[in-house]
C-alpha cells in the first residue's frame, strides 16, 4: 500500500480510501468492522463516510472502529444531505454547518475529523457564506481539513476564489465521481486541481459495479444487493448514468479487453482512474468481506501499460458520442436554468 | 422551493436595440458584424468590405469584431480604411483579438505580455485608430500565466490603448481564475467571452452562459447559424456547397467544419429546423440568431457576410421577432438535440490559432 500527499496538504493518505455508504445498510454492522479491519491489515489508513449514509449509522459503524484507534485513521465525513425533518436540515448554511458537523462528531465519537466535506453544491446558500461557516470548523479544531465533493471545476474556483479573499483556510481535496464510463471531471475539474494542488479523491471507481460485468446485456435488475437495485439510496443515481446503450456497449468491449490481457475488470477499472495525473486517492467501496478481498488483490494486480491506453480509446468514443452528464444530472441541468 | 439564478429572462430586442456590455457602461448592438472573411479565397475583397461596413452601420450596428489574425491582418487593413476614409470611428464599438499566430518568429503567438504589447501596437497601426474598444484573448494559452496576460491587458487599458479586455474560447474554469485574480489583484478584469454558440453546438449554454451570467460577463456568440449549416443549403451528402467556407476551408487544419457540423444528427435537426422556419415563413437566420439571443446572459450574437446582400437579409430578418409558437418549436427541436449532444467545451481548437512552440522547460 502507497501513501500520498492528499493534494498539496503535508497529509499522508494511503492511496486506497474505504468508501462505507453500505455500512450499516446493505453491509451489517459485524462485516463493516471486518471490512474496516481487513482493510487496515492491509495497510489502509483513510476511510470516507457522511452524514446522511445509511441515516447516520454508517458514521456509527465507523465510530465503533476507529474508538481504539482513533490517531492511525484519516477519517472523513460529510455534510449538506438531507437528513432531517425541518427545512435547515439540509445544505451549507451556517447554521447547518454547525448542527451537522457536532452531530456527525456525536456519531462517530471522536471530537475531530481529519477530512470535513460539502457533499455536494448547495445553489441556495452563497459560497462566501459556506467557506466562513468552513473555516470556523476548522478554528474550533473539529476538523483537521476541508474538501468539497460533487463539485465542478468553475464551482470550485468559485470557492477558492472567496477562501483567498477571506484569507480563509482552502478546500485541500475534491471528490468526484469518475471512472471509465464517466469522465466529465477531466474536462474543467481535474485542470483545477492540477492547478490549484487540490487532491482528488475519485469516487465509484467501478461505476457501481456496472464495469465489472454485474448487468451484463441488460440482465433482470436486482431486487437488493447492488448499487442499481432498489434497496439502495442512489439507485437511480446509478441508473440515469449508466443504464443505456452507450455505457452497455463500452462495458462489453472493455470486459473484452481484460479477458484479452487476462486481468481482473477490477484491476483495470482501478489502474485506469489511478492513472490520471489529478488523482490521489481511489474511495472503493466493499459491500462484503469477499468483495474486499477481492479488492485488494486486483489493487496490486499487475496491469499492463496497453491495457491502460485500450481502456482510454473505448473511454473516448463513448466520451464523444454520449449524451453529456453534468455532475449532479439529478438536479436542474444548467443548460435547463438558463432556459425559460 | 428550488430558486433558479438564471432565469431566461425572455429578449424582446428586436428589431436592433443597443444592450450593456455586460455590466460595463458600453452599450453594443444587440447583433455584431463578424469580419473574418474579409480578404480570403472564400470571403470578400476590400470595395465589398467597406459596403458590408457601411450597410451595417447604416442599418444600426455599432459592434464590429475582427481580429490580428484574420486573413493576415487584412481584416483590420479593411475594417481601419473604411472607418478612417468614412469618418465613423467614433459609431463604433471595435473589437480585435490576440494571441493567434501572426508570425513565425517564436514570440509571434500567445498571451505573454511581450506578444501582447507588440500584437496591441500592429492592430493599431492597421485599425488607423488609437484605441481599442474591446481586447480579446484569442484562446487561452496554457504556458503564459494568466496573471501575467492581466496585467499586461490592465496596463493597456491604464495606458488608454484598449477601453475593456475580454476573452475568447476559454474554458470556463480559467475565466473563474482570471476574474478571481482581477479581484484580489485589483486588477481590470474580463468583461466579455467569446465562444461557439448555436443550436448544433449547445456546449457553451450548459456551463459557460449560466456562469458567465452569474458574475455579469458579456456573453458573445459566435457561429451563431453554425457557418450557415442552420440555412439548410449544405448538402446531405456530405458535399459541401460550392463556395462555401465548408467548401473552402481546410478540414485538415483544425476547427474544420464539415467533421465538426456533417453528421446523420446535425443534419436531422437541421431538417427539422428548416421545415419550422418554413412552416411559419420565417427566415432561417432570424430563428437562429434568435434562439441564441433568449439565453439570459447573452449580449450580442456575431454572424458574417461576405456579400452585401447577405448583410442586408440579416438586417432585414432582425427587423422583427419571431411569432412565438415559431420560437417555441425551435427551442423544442434544439432541446431534443442539446439532450442527446456529447460536449464539446471547451472546444478542442487543432492547430486553428497556431501551435505554441513547446518551451524548453517543459521539454
Amino acid at each position: 500500500m502507497e501513501y500520498v500527499r492528499l493534494g498539496s496538504t503535508g497529509l499522508k493518505v494511503s492511496e486506497y480510501c474505504i468508501g462505507s455508504d453500505n455500512f450499516g445498510g446493505q453491509t451489517l454492522p459485524e462485516d463493516s468492522l471486518r471490512i474496516m479491519n481487513e482493510a487496515f491489515e492491509a495497510g489502509v489508513n483513510f476511510i470516507d463516510t457522511a452524514n446522511s449514509y445509511t441515516d447516520g449509522r454508517s458514521e456509527e459503524n465507523v465510530g465503533r472502529f476507529i474508538k481504539t484507534r482513533r490517531s492511525e485513521v484519516v477519517l472523513a465525513t460529510k455534510g449538506k444531505s438531507q437528513v432531517g425533518p425541518y427545512p435547515n436540515d439540509v445544505g451549507v448554511n451556517k447554521k447547518y454547518v454547525h448542527q451537522a458537523i457536532d452531530d456527525s462528531l456525536k456519531r462517530l465519537g471522536t471530537d475531530y475529523v481529519d477530512l470535513y466535506q460539502i457533499h455536494s453544491p448547495d445553489p441556495e446558500t452563497p459560497i462566501e457564506e459556506t467557506v466562513e461557516a468552513y473555516n470556523d470548523v476548522v478554528r474550533a479544531g473539529k476538523a483537521r481539513y476541508i474538501g468539497v465533493s460533487n463539485f465542478s471545476g468553475p464551482e470550485l474556483v468559485e470557492a477558492l476564489w472567496a477562501q483567498d479573499k477571506n484569507g480563509f483556510t482552502k478546500f485541500s481535496s475534491v471528490q468526484p465521481r469518475y471512472n471509465l464510463l464517466y469522465r466529465e471531471p477531466e474536462r474543467e475539474l481535474f485542470p483545477v486541481c492540477l492547478d490549484q494542488g487540490v487532491g482528488v479523491m475519485a469516487y465509484s471507481p467501478q461505476a457501481g459495479g456496472f464495469l465489472l460485468g454485474k448487468h451484463r446485456q441488460y440482465k433482470e435488475e436486482m431486487d437488493s444487493g447492488g448499487r442499481f437495485s432498489s434497496d439502495f439510496r442512489a439507485a437511480n443515481f446509478y441508473k440515469s448514468t449508466y443504464w443505456n446503450d452507450f455505457s452497455f456497449n463500452a462495458m462489453e468491449q472493455f470486459i473484452s479487453l481484460t479477458e484479452k490481457y487476462s486481468i481482473s475488470p477490477m484491476a483495470l477499472a482501478l489502474k485506469w482512474v489511478r492513472s490520471h495525473p489529478a488523482v490521489s486517492v481511489c474511495i472503493v467501496g466493499a459491500r462484503t468481506t469477499d468483495q474486499l478481498k477481492q479488492n485488494l488483490s486486483a489493487w496490486d494486480e499487475d496491469v499492463p501499460a496497453e491495457a491502460i491506453d485500450e481502456a482510454t480509446r473505448i473511454g473516448d468514443e463513448l466520451w464523444e458520442t454520449a449524451p453529456w452528464k453534468p455532475q449532479m444530472h439529478n438536479t436542474p441541468r444548467p443548460y435547463e436554468a438558463v432556459k425559460s | 422551493m428550488r430558486s433558479s439564478p438564471n432565469e431566461r429572462a425572455r429578449r424582446t430586442t428586436i428589431p436592433i436595440e443597443y444592450v450593456k456590455l455586460g455590466r460595463t457602461g458600453t452599450k453594443v448592438s444587440n447583433i455584431c458584424l463578424g469580419t473574418d472573411n474579409y480578404g480570403n479565397q472564400y470571403g470578400c475583397d476590400e470595395p465589398t468590405a467597406h459596403q458590408i461596413l457601411g450597410t451595417a452601420l447604416d442599418g444600426g450596428i455599432n459592434f464590429v469584431d475582427t481580429s490580428d489574425s484574420y486573413n493576415e491582418g487584412r481584416s483590420e487593413s479593411m475594417i481601419g480604411n473604411y472607418l478612417h476614409e468614412s469618418g465613423r470611428r467614433n459609431q463604433v464599438v471595435l473589437a480585435t483579438k490576440y494571441r493567434s499566430k501572426v508570425g513565425v518568429g517564436v514570440n509571434d503567438i500567445g498571451a505573454s505580455r511581450y506578444h501582447i504589447v507588440r500584437a496591441v501596437e500592429e492592430s493599431l497601426r492597421r485599425l488607423r485608430t488609437d484605441r481599442i474598444d474591446l481586447l480579446y484573448c484569442h484562446s487561452w494559452d496554457a504556458e503564459t500565466p494568466i496573471e501575467e496576460t492581466l496585467r499586461a491587458v490592465d496596463d493597456l487599458i491604464h495606458q488608454g490603448k484598449i477601453v475593456y479586455a475580454g476573452v475568447s474560447n476559454f474554458p470556463t474554469w480559467v475565466l473563474g481564475k482570471s476574474l478571481w485574480l482581477s479581484d484580489v489583484r485589483n486588477l481590470y478584469r474580463f468583461e466579455a467571452i467569446q465562444s461557439v454558440f448555436n443550436i448544433l453546438q449547445p456546449g457553451l449554454g450548459r456551463e459557460m452562459v449560466p456562469f458567465a451570467k452569474k458574475h455579469d460577463v458579456a456573453v458573445i456568440p459566435y457561429s451563431p447559424l453554425a457557418s450557415g449549416m442552420l440555412t439548410g443549403k449544405q448538402g446531405r451528402d456530405g458535399k459541401a456547397l460550392s463556395g462555401s467556407k465548408f467548401d473552402l476551408r481546410d478540414d485538415s487544419k483544425g476547427g474544420g467544419l464539415k467533421s465538426r457540423y456533417f453528421n446523420t444528427p446535425m443534419f436531422d435537426t437541421v431538417d427539422k429546423f428548416v421545415t419550422v422556419a418554413e412552416k411559419y415563413d420565417q427566415p432561417p437566420v432570424r430563428l437562429a440568431l434568435q434562439w441564441v439571443s433568449e439565453f439570459a446572459g447573452v449580449t450580442s450574437p456575431i454572424f458574417g457576410a461576405r456579400r452585401v446582400d447577405q448583410v442586408e437579409g440579416v438586417l432585414t430578418a432582425w427587423s422583427e421577432s419571431a411569432p412565438p409558437e415559431a420560437m417555441a418549436e425551435v427551442r423544442e427541436l434544439a432541446d431534443e438535440f442539446e439532450s442527446q449532444a456529447p460536449m464539446v467545451y471547451p472546444p478542442k481548437s487543432g492547430d486553428a490559432f497556431g501551435t505554441l512552440p513547446k518551451s524548453a522547460a517543459n521539454r
